[in-house]
């Protein structure tokens, strides 16, 4: 499943490099990019999509600035549009917002005609292709890899599941989303860099476990290496200045330990049942009373799927 | 559409109306699949947006292929290649009469496209007779994947409301909402009874009690310990405990052992205990295969 998925990065994925000074106001730059990514984050979660679905919506949203030139007035409309598309691409019928909920609902400036004109618009020009592979799905892949590997990795770690430890890389992963300046990174780069972030704080055996993966993936170590400093830097600084921005609601936890992380993320766990239903995790939830019980199922199913991701 | 020719109305699928039509400049025969996009506030619809993004990965022999996709302001239209007719009307041509030959040789290319999906992590969740498209070579081709999507890592929870009834697994229609490739493989068995009986429906079920009630007569009904986690599905509800008194050999009459074989190994109601698709394929019952088959591109006509 690695291999397909990087067959596939390197048959889609273009560097999107945003104009970060505002000197040409008739385009989007880059900080403007970054506000709408976090405003999709918060509708993401709003209208409870998978965290698949929000990195399909900023890839959509990056590849269709790379294509078109974008008027800032236009950005929320756009911003919108492909996460609908994400949506309707990703997840299932019962999920999708019908339009006029979809406005009403994000209280976005435009109409459902102008968003339905945008959405043919995006994918004409991305040429109808609306499933791209994303840093979500590689982080993913590695986080099964590492738990198939390493089953031992969360042992020493209270209060730390596998879920829950995703959804920490997962937050982590999308506070990145919302730096225009990482998303010049192959995004199976951002998704190992994220991982190794993590490993680091974890274990003293991490570099092993990174090179390990880096083969696997064939990361080029340079831009492994500049991605890790930039993106820790910003994950840091995040920490830092956490109430900078309107929409975030981010919680990156770089420096933190592990103890700390795991209490904060009780607040934001329901963000992350979809992650949970993997590991199967959920008491509290209704919906969720087959998922335990189909215990054994799942657990077939997920040995079932690391095994062709591990081959 | 000035690039093709109407030529006649097919039929209509999950969503849009079907056309067959003629390229203007190439006169290669085509089929059309017309959505309207001004019925309602919708937009693209997403069964059209899925089966558009999973068909452009998914090229295969026996699975349709999408050449185009064309829009204007009012109406999508994808371009597929042509098929002369679904299995369904395959069926209706053969009088109830199906050499065994073209049963072999369909269930192999159903199955065939279908480990294609599976190792390109594609369900596709509404396989039927009328989704399985002939060409006049014999060739069998999957098709109408509306309501097909990707699955990966994580597992996560999917609709229910997937598969046209008679071919709907009983886990599904217990309600299930985790399942994977096996919900495929299920109705792969039905369509292998169906084959064999030259278009008679195994399961013609009437409602979810009515079809659950056929399946579990034949199969026998499971238990927890046939079938671990049963009776907590969501919609689980009890059945009487039918014993299994079934004969094969009188629901399949034509079927030879081997294909008995298959058949049973596919139609198991605990989804994991049901064979995969590659695994299908490896069976007894394709050792006498025609190789033109196996090996392919030109499948030897063997019906009408």
């Amino acid at each position: 499943m690695l291999r397909q998925n990087l067959i596939k990065e390197q048959d889609q994925w273009k560097p999107k490099a945003y104009n970060s000074v505002d000197i040409d106001t008739s385009e989007v730059n880059g900080n403007q990019r970054d506000e709408a990514v976090r405003w999709m984050l918060f509708l993401n979660r709003r209208f409870g999509f998978t965290p698949e679905t929000f990195g399909l919506s900023v890839s959509l949203l990056d590849r269709f600035h790379c294509l078109v030139k974008v008027r800032p007035k236009y950005l929320h409309c756009v911003a919108i549009s492909c996460l609908y598309i994400a949506a309707k691409t990703l997840e299932e019928e019962e999920v999708i917002p019908s339009t006029v909920d979809l406005v009403k609902i994000s209280q976005c400036s435009c109409s459902v005609a102008e968003i339905l004109r945008m959405e043919l618009a995006i994918l004409n020009k991305l040429s109808w292709n609306s499933k791209f592979v994303t840093a979500v799905d590689f982080i993913h892949i590695i986080h099964g890899l590492l738990m198939n590997y390493f089953p031992q990795l969360l042992k020493g770690l209270s209060d730390m599941t596998p879920s829950r430890h995703l959804g920490l890389l997962m937050r982590r992963l999308f506070c990145c989303y919302s730096d225009h300046r990482l998303m010049t990174f192959r995004p199976v780069t951002l998704a190992m860099t994220v991982i190794c972030l993590e490993l680091e704080q974890m274990t003293p055996n991490w570099l092993s476990m990174v090179i390990m993966v880096q083969q696997m993936a064939k990361i080029d170590n340079e831009d492994f290496i500049q991605c890790r400093e930039e993106s820790g830097r910003f994950l840091t600084s995040n920490k830092l200045l956490p109430t900078g921005y309107k929409f975030s609601a981010q919680k990156p936890l770089p420096k933190k330990s592990i103890k700390r992380k795991a209490s904060i993320l009780d607040d934001e766990d329901d963000i992350y049942d979809g992650i949970k239903r993997l590991y199967n995790e959920d008491s509290n939830d209704v919906r969720m009373s087959c998922a335990k019980e189909l215990h054994q199922d799942n657990q077939d199913n997920f040995i079932q799927m690391t095994t062709v991701s591990a081959n | 559409m000035q690039k093709y020719e109407k030529l006649e109305k097919i039929g209509e699928g999950t969503y849009g109306t079907v056309f067959k039509a003629k390229n203007r400049d190439t006169h290669e025969v085509v089929a059309l699949k017309r959505v309207r996009l001004d019925d309602d506030d919708e937009g693209v619809p997403s069964s059209a947006l899925r089966e558009i993004c999973l068909l452009k990965e998914l090229k295969h022999k026996n699975i349709v292929r999408l050449h185009d996709v064309l829009h204007s302001e009012k109406k999508l239209t994808l371009v597929f290649e042509y098929c002369d007719q679904d299995l369904k009307k395959y069926f209706d041509s053969c009088n109830g009469e199906i050499d065994q030959d073209t049963v072999q040789s369909f269930l192999y290319q159903l199955l065939r496209g279908l480990a294609f999906c599976h190792s390109n992590n594609v369900l596709h969740r509404d396989l039927k007779p009328q989704n399985l498209l002939i060409n006049k070579n014999g060739e069998l081709k999957l098709a109408d994947f509306g309501l097909a999507r990707a699955f990966g890592i994580p597992v996560r929870f999917y609709s229910a409301e997937v598969v046209t009834l008679w071919y709907r697994p009983p886990d599904v229609l217990f309600g299930a909402k985790m399942y994977s490739t096996s919900i495929d493989m299920w109705s792969a068995g039905c369509i292998f009874a169906e084959l064999a009986n030259a278009g008679r429906p195994l399961f013609p079920g009437n409602d979810v009690d009515d079809q659950l009630k056929r399946i579990f007569k034949l199969l026998g009904t499971p238990t927890d310990d046939t079938w671990s986690g049963m009776s907590q599905l969501p919609e689980y509800k009890p059945f009487p405990l039918y014993q299994v008194t079934t004969i094969w050999q009188q629901v399949v009459p034509k079927l030879s052992a081997k294909g008995r074989d298959l058949l049973q190994r596919l139609l198991v109601c605990n989804p994991p205990g049901r064979l995969s698709a590659e695994e299908g394929l490896q069976h007894a019952y394709f050792h006498d295969l025609d190789p033109a088959v196996k090996n392919d591109s030109n499948v030897l006509s063997h019906g009408r």
